[in-house]
């Protein structure tokens, strides 16, 4: 069989075979095919691998998977609403779908081990900026006994926060360290290193997202 | 004001899109009845042959879920190949790693429509049909979305993952083989 040099053309027919060709172009292909057998030819090939590629696949069931993609839709649409932090009770995220991000909480010992660096840490920096240099080496707390080491340094002012976490930071360093601390101390701190927590922490690209596709729907 | 359903049925994709972002159920609906047998096409060009229906299904919940970042800088028909060919690849991964068989590598000459040689009465068809198998896997995927599908080469270099100028010779380099093998019958 040969072949038609115009290959401008002949990358036309199968879009005429198949229908899709605009009015102008399919005149212009048509009156080139009537001075032209081997793209007649080709056109009448491709109708036919055109039908049995239609006819090889198989009969789908629309109104099962109609149904099926809007039970699976239903299923996981809490999962595409805006999800802070966890699924509403009961509700199954659905497959593929963005996990949502998840909260994770720490136990409270190593919550008191961070809030133990955290303030080492702020009471260091305002003692380093006055003198100009490191006089303390750099904290290198692993644990809560860490805080049993900590230097007596100047007392630093309050550098924000609530009024009780400033006061546990001045009986934090007036004491030994966190056993020494009042429950009530404590928990000043933990407060506002969740504070901190949530300010500081770089938020994942999908708690910001806002998910649009939420009012009714499938 | 016209009837809602047959606004739906003339509607654009990108409106249709909109209508259900706005909560139409109708406007998915009308998605999955435009596309669902084009995508079963294009599965089946990729050589499945079982468990369709659940793929074009899948096919159509992930685009749904995932809506939000079609940029529509191709069709939405082209994205749901993509994501259907995506889950025709995870598929056969899954089927491979299950059987312990050999890829199917898209270099290598296809035998899956092998069985379906003597399926078909017409000489005629049986012919075109054989010829069509010995296509490799890309040669007949290009070939299908360009005939059965009628999408540009641009279209199908985002669903193959190539240029168009490849997608071009592909086409045309499936055509040829076509042509042999039926001068050769």
């Amino acid at each position: 069989m040969t072949e038609c040099l115009n290959e401008d053309l002949r990358d036309l027919l199968p879009l005429l075979a198949h229908g899709s060709l605009s009015a102008a172009d399919a005149g212009r292909v048509r009156a080139h095919m009537a001075g032209c057998a081997a793209c007649a030819a080709e056109l009448s090939l491709l109708q036919s691998a055109a039908a049995h590629l239609e006819a090889s696949a198989p009969a789908l069931d629309l109104a099962a998977i109609t149904q099926g993609v809007q039970t699976a839709l239903a299923q996981g649409r809490p999962a595409l609403r805006v999800v802070p932090g966890e699924l509403p009770a009961g509700a199954a995220a659905p497959r593929g779908a963005a996990a949502p991000p998840r909260r994770t909480w720490v136990p409270r010992q190593y919550l008191a081990a961070a809030a133990t660096i955290l303030v080492v840490v702020s009471l260091a920096i305002p003692f380093t900026g006055r003198n100009g240099e490191d006089p303390v080496a750099a904290p290198t707390a692993t644990g809560p006994a860490a805080a049993t080491d900590t230097p007596s340094v100047p007392v630093a002012e309050s550098g924000g926060g609530t009024p009780g976490a400033a006061a546990a930071r001045e009986a934090l360093v007036a004491t030994d360290g966190l056993s020494d601390l009042t429950d009530a101390d404590l928990e000043a701190l933990l407060d506002e290193l969740e504070t901190l927590e949530a300010t500081v922490s770089a938020e994942p690209g999908t708690m910001r997202r806002a998910i649009v596709n939420t009012p009714g729907g499938i | 004001m016209g009837d809602p359903k047959s606004r739906t049925s003339e509607a654009t994709d990108a409106e249709l899109i909109a209508q259900w972002q706005g909560g139409d159920q109708r406007a998915a609906t009308a998605l999955v009845s435009r596309h669902a047998q084009s995508l079963g096409r294009f599965a089946a060009s990729l050589g499945e042959r079982e468990g369709i229906d659940e793929l074009v299904q899948d096919t159509f919940v992930r685009a749904f879920q995932s809506l939000d970042t079609f940029r529509a800088d191709s069709s939405l028909r082209t994205w749901l190949f993509t994501i259907c060919k995506r889950l025709v690849l995870d598929r056969k991964r899954s089927e491979r790693r299950r059987r312990n068989q050999v890829e199917l590598d898209e270099g290598h000459a296809v035998v899956e429509y092998d069985a379906l040689d003597g399926m078909v009465a017409e000489e005629a068809a049986g012919r075109v049909e054989r010829a069509v198998a010995k296509l490799t896997p890309l040669q007949r995927e290009v070939f299908s979305l360009r005939v059965t599908e009628g999408l540009p080469y641009g279209e199908i270099a985002k669903v193959v993952d190539s240029t168009e100028g490849a997608c071009r010779v592909h086409y045309h380099n499936a055509m040829r083989l076509i042509k042999e093998y039926l001068s050769d019958d």
